[in-house]
C-alpha cells in the first residue's frame, strides 16, 4: 500500500495539452452524407452470395457517399496537401496497405484551412459507387463473414500535412461507412444528427441563438463576451434526431435501440467545463446533460474571434459538425 | 558372540592438542574451541582393506568460528584425505580471540582413522543390582553431583526477551568442574555443593556466554534464573529448522531472521521472496508473484496445502499473514512435487506454526500506516490459542501524500485494509495434534475525484475480501510416517463499482464470489531406510458466482457502434476437482536420490469431464560432499479460470492448460556459512487459454463468440543463481541473479513476442550486519530490466468517436528503462529480560532513482511522459515483543 501511495504521488503529474483546445493542425471532424449506414435488399449470408452487379445496382439507387472533413490550424495559415482514400482499416485504424484502396481526392489547399475540405474544393471527396467500391466491400465480407449480418464497414481516410513538411508528420483521420443487408426486415438507413441552433448564454443570461457560423465566414450574427465570462452553450436538436433502429444480433435475433447523441466541444482558446456532453442515459434512465460551459479566455491582446466547434455523433457513425464564432473583448 | 568391525574415529581437536599458528599481528588471548565436530565418513575401500590413517590438517577458522578452508599437510591417500577435509569443513568453533576480539585464525590438528577389530560382544543381559547395593549415583543430564545428596543449586536457563525455556545449555560450576545440561524445561540441578563462593557459567553456541557469581551458605539451597542473550540481537528472529526430507529439486527456504530484516520490505517476511531468483520484479511494488515468466494466476499460494487467492494486501500493501503464525515459507519456482497441483507456474507454500502452551507471548507493531499484533496463550496444558490482527489507518494520512487536486476540486481516496487470524491447537500427545486455523483479509478502496471546473466526477469503489477456515489433524502412523487430514472452507469476494458522483446508481459494477471447499489427506515420511514417501489426495469444489452491471449489451459485437443502457447479468460456474499424487524419494545409492512423482487430476467443469496425468521425475546426485547435481523433468497442468468456461461469456469447451518443465542445477555448500544454488530451466507452456475475437458458425448458420480458446503458447528459459551467506552471529546476505526470457503467442499463426512481464536480467543483493549493541544495518540493491513496451509511432483521428487511435510499432519491441533501487534499513533493539523493543527505519530508494514503470501519452499520442515508480520513501516503525 505504501508503495502504491508513493507511486500515486509520483505518477499522474505529467502535464499534457488540453484535448478540447485546437492549437495546431488538427482534424476537427469528418462527416458522410447521406448518413453512413446504407441498407440494401440483398442477402449476403446465402450460399450463393449476390453478384457484384446485384449489389452495385442496389447501391447505385442511392446517392453516392460524400465525405467532408473539417480541418483547423489556428497556429498559422499555410499551404497544405491532402489526400482521401476509400479503404478498409487495419488494426491501427488506418487504410490497410495490403487491401484494396480507392483514391477519392488529393491536392493542395492554398488558403486558411479552417474550412470544409470538399465544400470548398472543386474535387469533392465523393466515394464512387462502382465495381471497385463493391470489390472493396466483398474483400471486407470475405475477411469477416459475420459482417453479413451486422454490416460491411468501409472507411474514408484523410491524410493532410504541410506542403513543406516531411510526410511522416502528416495528420490522419478516418470516417467509417457501412453497407448492410436489410436484416432484420425493419432495418432502415440512419440519418446524421441534426442541430437546429446553438443557444448561447453569458453568465446565465441568454443572449443569442447561433446558427452554423464559422469565424472565417463574414456573414451572420456574432456573440460578444468579455474575457473570463462563463458562456453556456446548449445544442438544440432537430426533431427525430434520436432515431429508433433495429440492430441484428449474432444469434439471428435483433434488438430495438434508441440512439443517443454525444457532443464533443472544441475551441482554440478558453476552457470547457465538459469536453463531451450527452451520451447514454444513466442507470435510472435520466438523460445526460447536453450543454457545457465555456470560459472565455483572458489576457488577450485585442478583440479576438474564437471559433467553437461542436461535433454531434449518434450510435451509427452519424456525425454533424457545427461551428460558431464568439468575439471576445479583453 | 558376534564379530564386527567398527570404525573408531579419533579426532584430536582439544585445544591442547592443536597448534595455533602465529598470526600476523596481535596476541592470541583465547584459542578456538570446538563446538561441533562432524565424524568423517570412513573410506569404504580402506575400511574393507583394514587400512588406518592419521591425516594432519590445517584448519582456517574465520572470526565467526566457521571453517573456511582445510589444508592437508601430509597426504596419506586411500580416500582419507578427502574424507578428513569434508568432515573438517563442517566443524564449528567458538571463535578465537586476538587481543581480546574475535578473529580469524589457523590451527593444525590431526584426524585419526582407526579400526577397532575387537569382536563386538553380545549385548550383556541387564545387570541385576546385588542385594543391598547402593542405588545408581548418576542422575539425568540436567543433574550434576551425587544424586544421593540434596539439591543445593537449581535453576533454569531462559532466553532473554522471550522467557523461552532453553534446553541443552551447559551449566557449569566452574570451581568444581561440575557440568549439567539443561532439560527440555530449561532446568538444571546441582547436588551436594559445599558452602562457598562459586561462578556459574552457562554456554550455548547460539547465546552469549553467561557468567553469574553465587554464594552458598550452610544449609542453603540457591535457586537462580540464567537470562541468556541471543547472539546477534533480537531473539525473535532466529528459527533453526530441522532437516526436512528433500522431495523436490529446487526449494528456496528462508529463515525468519532473513524474512524480517531485509531492507525495503518493511520487515514483511513474505515480501522477501520477491528478492529470490526466479522471481521477476513486480511493477510499482505490487505484491503479485511473477515466477519464471508465468502470469500471476499461474503460481499457486498454499497455506498448509490449501490454496489462497493472494499473499498481499492490494496496491503493494503488506502481506496478509502475520509472521508469527508461520513456520516456514518455501518458494518452488519450478519442478515442484506432486503434492502441489492445478498450477503450471510456481508454488509458494506457507506452513503454519503450531501454538504452544509455554506461557503468554505476543508482539505488537506500529508504524505510520497500520498497527498489528499477535498474542499466544495457553488454555490448558495441551490446549493453546493464538490471535493476530492488523488494521490500517492510511486513509487518515493520505491527504499529505496525494497531489493537491486544485482549488475547489476534491479528491477523496480511502483505502482500508485489515486482516485477522486465529489458531487453536490441541496436543493429543501420542495420538497427534488437532488444530483449527482461520484467516480473513479485507481491502477496500474508495476513490472520489471531482474537478472544480467540471461537473464530471468519478466515484469508484473496490473491495477484495477472503476468508479461510482450515482444520488439521496430524498423527504419527508408526515408523517415521505421519498422517495429515485437513478439510477447509474458503470464500473470496471481489466487488467493483463505478459511478458518477452525483448519480443515483453506478454505471458499471462487478461482483465475484468464490466459495471453495477442499479436503486433503496426506501420508508422508520415511517409509524405510531407502524410501521416503509423500502421497495423498486433494479434492476441490469451487463455485464462482458473478454479478455484473454491464454498460454494453453482450449480444452486440464489439464494433457495431451500439451502446444501450447497462443491464444486470448473473452468471455462475462450478468446478469439481479430485487429485491424487505420489512422490517417492528413493535413495538409490548414498549419493544418488531419485524422486519419481505422479499426479492425477480429474475435473468436472460446467458439467464436462477433464483429466490430466502429470508424471514428474527429479534426481539429485551428491557429486562430492559439498557439491550436488540435480535435474528434473515434469508435466504440470492447470484448469482454466472460471470466467473462461462460462457458458455465455466464455467457452465451456476449453480444457486445462499444460506445461512441460525441464531443469538442471548445481548446489555447492563449501561450509556451514556459504551456499550456492544455480539452475538452468526451460518451460514450455501450451494450450494456454487466450481471449479471441473469433466467431464460429453454428450448425443453424448463426454465429457466436467463443471468446476463449486453448491456443496460446508460452516458452520461457533462463538461468538462476543465488550465492547465500547463512545467518551467523553478525551477518547474513545473498546475491541472486536471474536471467530469463519469456515469449508468448496467442495463436499458432502469430509470431512469439515477449510476455508483458518479461525481464531478462534481475539482480538482488541483500546484506545485513549487526555491529552490536542491538543495532542491525541492512541494505538491498535491486537491478532489473525494464518491462517490454510497444512504442507508439503515430495516431489516427477516429471521426466516429472523436478519439485518437494509436499507431503502434512492433509489439513489445522496446523496453522501459532499467529499474534500480537501493534500500536501507536500520534497526535498534532494546532487549529486556521479559520483552524487547525494536525501532526501525526502512528507506526505499534511498538514492531517489527515477524508475520508469510505464509511458503515458497525451490524447493524440504526440507527447509522452514516464510514469515513475516510488521516489525515496522512509518509514519509521516500532515493534515490541514479549
Amino acid at each position: 500500500m505504501r508503495l502504491a501511495l508513493a507511486a500515486l504521488a509520483a505518477a499522474g503529474c505529467a502535464s499534457f495539452e488540453d484535448p478540447s483546445l485546437v492549437i495546431d493542425l488538427r482534424v476537427v471532424g469528418m462527416t458522410m452524407t447521406p448518413a453512413p449506414e446504407r441498407v440494401i435488399d440483398v442477402d449476403l449470408r446465402g450460399d450463393q452470395p449476390p453478384t457484384v452487379d446485384d449489389v452495385l445496382a442496389q447501391l447505385q439507387q442511392q446517392p453516392a457517399p460524400r465525405v467532408c472533413a473539417s480541418v483547423a490550424d489556428p497556429a498559422t495559415a499555410r499551404d497544405l496537401r491532402y489526400s482521401m482514400h476509400a479503404c478498409l482499416l487495419d488494426d491501427d485504424e488506418r487504410c490497410d496497405p495490403a487491401r484494396p484502396q480507392i483514391l477519392l481526392a488529393d491536392g493542395e489547399i492554398l488558403y486558411d484551412p479552417e474550412v470544409w475540405i470538399g465544400d470548398a474544393e472543386p474535387a469533392c471527396a465523393e466515394v464512387p459507387v462502382d465495381g471497385n467500391f463493391v470489390g472493396l466491400l466483398y474483400d471486407a465480407l470475405m475477411a469477416a463473414p459475420e459482417s453479413a449480418i451486422v454490416g460491411v464497414d468501409f472507411a474514408v481516410q484523410l491524410r493532410i500535412g504541410r506542403v513543406d513538411e516531411h510526410p511522416a508528420n502528416d495528420v490522419f483521420g478516418t470516417k467509417r461507412g457501412r453497407v448492410a443487408a436489410r436484416i432484420p426486415e425493419m432495418r432502415r438507413p440512419n440519418q446524421n444528427p441534426q442541430i437546429v441552433e446553438l443557444q448561447v448564454s453569458v453568465n446565465d443570461v441568454a443572449i443569442f441563438n447561433s446558427s452554423h457560423r464559422p469565424c472565417a465566414q463574414p456573414f451572420g450574427e456574432l456573440a460578444e463576451v468579455r474575457g473570463g465570462d462563463r458562456v453556456t452553450l446548449y445544442p438544440v436538436e432537430a426533431d427525430g434526431t434520436r432515431e429508433t433502429f433495429y440492430s441484428p444480433t449474432l444469434d439471428g435475433e435483433f434488438v430495438e435501440v434508441t440512439e443517443y447523441i454525444e457532443y464533443q466541444w472544441l475551441a482554440v482558446r478558453g476552457s470547457f467545463s465538459d469536453e463531451t456532453t450527452g451520451g447514454p442515459p444513466d442507470l435510472l434512465g435520466n438523460e445526460s446533460l447536453l450543454g457545457t460551459d465555456w470560459t472565455a479566455p483572458t489576457g488577450l491582446g485585442g478583440v479576438t474571434d474564437v471559433p467553437i466547434w461542436v461535433v454531434a455523433r449518434d450510435a451509427r457513425y452519424g456525425v454533424t459538425i457545427w461551428e460558431t464564432c464568439i468575439r471576445v473583448i479583453p | 558372540m558376534r564379530l564386527a568391525y567398527v570404525a573408531i574415529l579419533t579426532i584430536a581437536l582439544a585445544v591442547g592438542a592443536t597448534s595455533v599458528l602465529a598470526q600476523p599481528t596481535g596476541t592470541v588471548t583465547k584459542p578456538p574451541r570446538p563446538l561441533q565436530v562432524m565424524a568423517p565418513d570412513y573410506p569404504p575401500a580402506a575400511l574393507a582393506a583394514g587400512k588406518e590413517a592419521k591425516v594432519k590438517v590445517r584448519l582456517h577458522i574465520d572470526a565467526t568460528g566457521a571453517v573456511t578452508k582445510v589444508d592437508v599437510l601430509e597426504k596419506v591417500g586411500d580416500g582419507f584425505d578427502e574424507a578428513a577435509v569434508a568432515a573438517a569443513m563442517q566443524y564449528i568453533f567458538e571463535p578465537a580471540e586476538i587481543d581480546g576480539k574475535p578473529a580469524a585464525i589457523a590451527v593444525e590438528t590431526a584426524i585419526n582413522f582407526t579400526i577397532d577389530k575387537t569382536p563386538e560382544p553380545d549385548p550383556p543381559p541387564p545387570p541385576k543390582p546385588p542385594p543391598g547395593a547402593p542405588p545408581e549415583d548418576a542422575g539425568p543430564p540436567n543433574h550434576a553431583g551425587s544424586m544421593k545428596l540434596p539439591v543445593t543449586i537449581q535453576g533454569e536457563a531462559v532466553e532473554r526477551g522471550t522467557r523461552r525455556k532453553l534446553a541443552g545449555v551447559i551449566v557449569s560450576v566452574v570451581e568444581l568442574g561440575l557440568d549439567a545440561v539443561t532439560g527440555n524445561d530449561g532446568t538444571f540441578y546441582f547436588h551436594g555443593i559445599a558452602p562457598g563462593k562459586y561462578k556459574l557459567l552457562a554456554i550455548d553456541p547460539k547465546f552469549d556466554r553467561f557468567e553469574r557469581p553465587i554464594e552458598l551458605s550452610k544449609r542453603e539451597a540457591v535457586e537462580v534464573r540464567l537470562w541468556m542473550r541471543p547472539r546477534g540481537g533480537n531473539p525473535y528472529e532466529t528459527v533453526v529448522e530441522g532437516e526436512r526430507e528433500v522431495l523436490e529439486v529446487t526449494r528456496r527456504t528462508l529463515q525468519r531472521q532473513q524474512l524480517t530484516s531485509v531492507p525495503g520490505t518493511f520487515g514483511d517476511p513474505i515480501r522477501v521472496i520477491q528478492t529470490l531468483p526466479g522471481i521477476q520484479r513486480a511493477p510499482f511494488g505490487l505484491g503479485v508473484l511473477l515466477v519464471r515468466g508465468s502470469n500471476p494466476d499461474d503460481t499457486g499460494i498454499y497455506v498448509d496445502g490449501h490454496e489462497v487467492p493472494s499473499l498481499f494486501h492490494f496496491l503493494g500493501g503488506p502481506s496478509i499473514f502475520n509472521a508469527e503464525m508461520l513456520e516456514s515459507i518455501d518458494l518452488y519456482p519450478g519442478g515442484f512435487p506432486g503434492r502441489f497441483g492445478r498450477k503450471h507456474g510456481g508454488v509458494v507454500a506457507l506452513e503454519l506454526r503450531p501454538t504452544k502452551s509455554d506461557g503468554i507471548h505476543g508482539s505488537a507493531k506500529v508504524d505510520f500506516l497500520d498497527s498489528g499484533g499477535y498474542l499466544r496463550a495457553p488454555i490448558t496444558k495441551d490446549l493453546s490459542i493464538a490471535f493476530a490482527g492488523r488494521r490500517s489507518y492510511v486513509d487518515a494520512f493520505l491527504g499529505f501524500v496525494l497531489p493537491d487536486p486544485g482549488p475547489g476540486s476534491q479528491r477523496i481516496v480511502t483505502p482500508v485494509y485489515y486482516d485477522y487470524a486465529a489458531r487453536l491447537d490441541y496436543n493429543l500427545k501420542e495420538h497427534g495434534r488437532l488444530s483449527l486455523f482461520t484467516i480473513g483479509s479485507g481491502d477496500s478502496l474508495h476513490v472520489l475525484d471531482q474537478e472544480a471546473d467540471s461537473n464530471t466526477s468519478t466515484d469508484l469503489s473496490t473491495a477484495v475480501r477472503f476468508f479461510r477456515l482450515i482444520g488439521t489433524y496430524a498423527r504419527p502412523l508408526g515408523g517415521d510416517l505421519k498422517l495429515t487430514l485437513s478439510p477447509a472452507y474458503g470464500r473470496d469476494t471481489l466487488t467493483f463499482s463505478g459511478a458518477q458522483a452525483e448519480a443515483a446508481g453506478p454505471f458499471t459494477s462487478v461482483g465475484i464470489v468464490n466459495n471453495t471447499l477442499s479436503y486433503r489427506m496426506r501420508v508422508h515420511g520415511r517409509a524405510s531406510k531407502l524410501l521416503t514417501l509423500d502421497t495423498g489426495i486433494d479434492v476441490l469444489s469451487r463455485v464462482t458466482r458473478y454479478e455484473a452491471l454491464v454498460p454494453v449489451d453482450d449480444n452486440l459485437i464489439e464494433d457495431n457502434g451500439v451502446d444501450i443502457p447497462p443491464s444486470l447479468v448473473f452468471r455462475g460456474t462450478a468446478l469439481l476437482g479430485a487429485g491424487a499424487y505420489l512422490d517417492l524419494g528413493i535413495d538409490a545409492t548414498q549419493r544418488l536420490k531419485l524422486i519419481p512423482s505422479l499426479r492425477l487430476d480429474s475435473y468436472l467443469i460446467e458439467g464436462q469431464d477433464r483429466y490430466t496425468i502429470d508424471p514428474r521425475f527429479v534426481a539429485r546426485y551428491g557429486y562430492t560432499k559439498t557439491v550436488t547435481l540435480k535435474g528434473y523433468v515434469g508435466e504440470f497442468s492447470q484448469p482454466p479460470q472460471p470466467e473462461a468456461v462460462d457458458t455465455r461469456f466464455g467457452n465451456p469447451n476449453v480444457g486445462p492448460e499444460k506445461s512441460t518443465q525441464f531443469g538442471l542445477g548445481l548446489e555447492w555448500k563449501p561450509n556451514r556459512l556459504w551456499f550456492l544454488d544455480s539452475e538452468i530451466y526451460y518451460v514450455r507452456r501450451r494450450d494456454l487459454v487466450v481471449f479471441t475475437n473469433a466467431l464460429v458458425e453454428n450448425e443453424d448458420g448463426t454465429f457466436s463468440n467463443v471468446n476463449f480458446l486453448n491456443e496460446g503458447r508460452r516458452d520461457s528459459y533462463g538461468l538462476e543463481i543465488i550465492i547465500k551467506r547463512e545467518i551467523s552471529e553478525r551477518a547474513f546476505g545473498w546475491l541472486s541473479y536471474t536471467f530469463s526470457r519469456a515469449r508468448q503467442r496467442n495463436h499458432p499463426t502469430q509470431d512469439f513476442a515477449p510476455t508483458g512481464f518479461d525481464q531478462p536480467h534481475v539482480l538482488n543483493a541483500v546484506a545485513s550486519y549487526k555491529p552490536g549493541r542491538g543495532f542491525e544495518l541492512g541494505a538491498r540493491f535491486q537491478l532489473a530490466s525494464g518491462r517490454p513496451d510497444t512504442p507508439v509511432i503515430g495516431a489516427t483521428y477516429d471521426a466516429d468517436t472523436g478519439n485518437y487511435d494509436p499507431v503502434r510499432g512492433p509489439f513489445r519491441s522496446t523496453r522501459v528503462p532499467t529499474y534500480r533501487s537501493i534500500d536501507i534499513r536500520v534497526e535498534k533493539v532494546w532487549l529486556y529480560n521479559t520483552w524487547s523493543l525494536g525501532l526501525y527505519l526502512d528507506v526505499i530508494n534511498v538514492a531517489n532513482f527515477e524508475n520508469v514503470e510505464a509511458i503515458e501519452y497525451d490524447y493524440r499520442y504526440r507527447e509522452s511522459a514516464p510514469v515513475t515508480s516510488f521516489p525515496i520513501l522512509p518509514t519509521l516503525g516500532l515493534r515490541g515483543t514479549w
